[in-house]
């Protein structure tokens, strides 16, 4: 494995972990890279910038799914442009013929479903409200910004990682409740 | 087993495909059989699928703010990659439609072409200056070893010419290096910042969103180069947030930004309503202001000669 792929690996860690500056930093890092490439083969520079953010967008659901894990095959950044390509395949432009070789990347055809994943995540965020402070704050670290069980428990002064793990798991059968 | 022994987190590592095999082949043999658990998977199911597009949801508000600052310089990027050759024959293509459609957008490459071909320019002449002092260090060597005079082939006036398109270039040069990093415009590009969003969804008073709204679009006006419309929009606000039911925090906040933006549009209007030297003062020594120490920095550069030369 080359040393580049393992500083990757590194940078996936702490995405992974909801490093909103790790997050950033990818954004503003991969923007510039990401528009070139589609802009080179004919793409509008508006369009290259949706494109990008969806690609970030598919590239978060993938490493929280654990579709993407370490140890990668490739840069973080050939990853998003490969997702960008795919993107591109997807609406008929046929992108096998340009430089450099897509890596396999699964993306689940529901993410290009806008209106769907509003409903959804409106539906969510109803039901979080619904929910007392202590439990809404708790799900919203571990599902929305990506907490690890050791932060929420320091957050919230829990005992240990494990209560934290049991709390959360009352907080989403609560949250589940609500759905009757 | 019914849909009482299976606890939350079985569920949820079920559906996110974490289940050791053995459990999960277990569970999907009793989803088969009972409708009660299918229910209750299906009602997970929903919250998972919500939590997660709720998740997704935030991410792109988060990079909907990133986008910018980030995409501030994506014109400049573009002409670049464009005059530097970066782009293949598609991408280029598209641009020169976008030169032939957009006067101003090929204004802003003719511009950065004049840059650009000026500091070429300016490279060749050092090393024409090199090649020549080289050459005359050499004919002084030979000199002096031989003893014998060399009358020079070139007559002077051919020197004389070189000299002045030399200094001609050098002052294209120069104006152009105070056009784009001194000109009004140029600084209010240069030191413009897109506010951080304070909003929260669904939970601010109307009279702050209207307020919000107005800010946003004032914003716009002054990205989009309308310095005018983007001063008066400043300038009215700077009037109203004393007047709108704020908490202090947020009325000073949006106070010092309504200020510095109006100031950053009167830098780039040709004949600004207000001193922008006096204003840029006053922000770079109030104490505590949001914007104090851009103000001494856009203080000092418009005090340059270069400001004055490129205004």
């Amino acid at each position: 494995m080359s040393e580049s792929y393992q500083q990757d690996d590194a940078q996936l860690e702490q995405l992974r972990n909801g490093d909103q500056n790790a997050w950033r930093a990818l954004y503003e890092a991969t923007r510039s890279p990401f528009r070139l490439y589609f802009i080179r083969y004919g793409t509008a520079p508006e369009v290259a910038t949706d494109m990008f953010q969806e690609a970030m967008v598919i590239l978060n659901r993938n490493i929280r799914t654990g579709k993407l894990q370490a140890p990668l095959k490739s840069t973080l950044r050939t990853y998003i442009i490969g997702i960008g390509r795919v993107l591109l395949l997807r609406k008929g432009t046929d992108t096998r013929q340009w430089e450099g070789e897509i890596p396999e990347i699964p993306i689940l055809p529901e993410i290009e479903d806008r209106q769907e994943q509003n409903a959804k995540a409106q539906l969510a965020r109803q039901l979080l409200d619904q929910l007392g402070s202590p439990c809404r704050e708790l799900l919203e670290m571990f599902y929305l910004k990506n907490y690890v069980m050791e932060a929420i428990a320091r957050e919230l002064d829990l005992p240990s990682p494990g209560a934290a793990r049991r709390r959360k798991h009352d907080c989403l059968r609560k949250m589940r409740e609500l759905i009757n | 087993m019914d849909e009482e022994k299976w606890t939350t987190a079985q569920i949820e590592a079920y559906l996110r495909n974490t289940l050791p095999r053995e459990k999960e082949a277990q569970l999907t043999a009793e989803l088969d059989e009972n409708e009660k658990l299918r229910a209750e998977v299906a009602a997970y199911q929903q919250l998972v699928n919500g939590l997660d597009a709720l998740q997704e949801r935030s991410l792109r508000d988060q990079m909907a703010g990133w986008e910018p600052e980030a995409g501030l310089n994506d014109t400049t990027e573009l002409i670049a990659w464009y005059l530097e050759g970066k782009l293949g024959p598609e991408g280029q293509a598209q641009v020169e439609t976008r030169i032939a459609k957009n006067p101003a957008f090929k204004e802003e490459v003719e511009a950065y072409r004049n840059i650009i071909e000026g500091m070429e320019a300016t490279q060749d002449e050092h090393f024409r200056s090199q090649l020549q002092s080289w050459e005359a260090s050499l004919a002084s060597d030979s000199t002096a070893s031989s003893s014998l005079r060399v009358a020079s082939r070139r007559p002077v006036w051919q020197y004389a010419a070189a000299a002045v398109g030399a200094l001609l270039i050098a002052f294209t040069t120069l104006y152009l290096y105070a056009q784009v990093n001194y000109s009004g415009p140029a600084l209010a590009r240069q030191y413009y910042q897109a506010p951080l969003s304070e909003r929260t969804m669904g939970e601010e008073a109307p009279a702050t969103t209207a307020l919000q709204e107005r800010m946003d679009q004032a914003h716009q006006q002054l990205t989009g180069r309308d310095y005018n419309a983007a001063f008066m929009a400043f300038d009215s606000l700077i009037r109203e947030i004393p007047r709108a039911t704020l908490d202090s925090f947020n009325q000073n906040l949006l106070l010092e930004q309504a200020n510095w933006n109006r100031l950053l549009a009167a830098t780039a209007m040709d004949n600004p309503p207000v001193d922008v030297v006096s204003e840029a003062r006053r922000i770079s020594q109030t104490p505590g202001h949001e914007y104090q120490a851009q103000a001494k920095v856009l203080l000092e550069a418009i005090e340059t000669r270069w400001f004055k030369w490129a205004n």
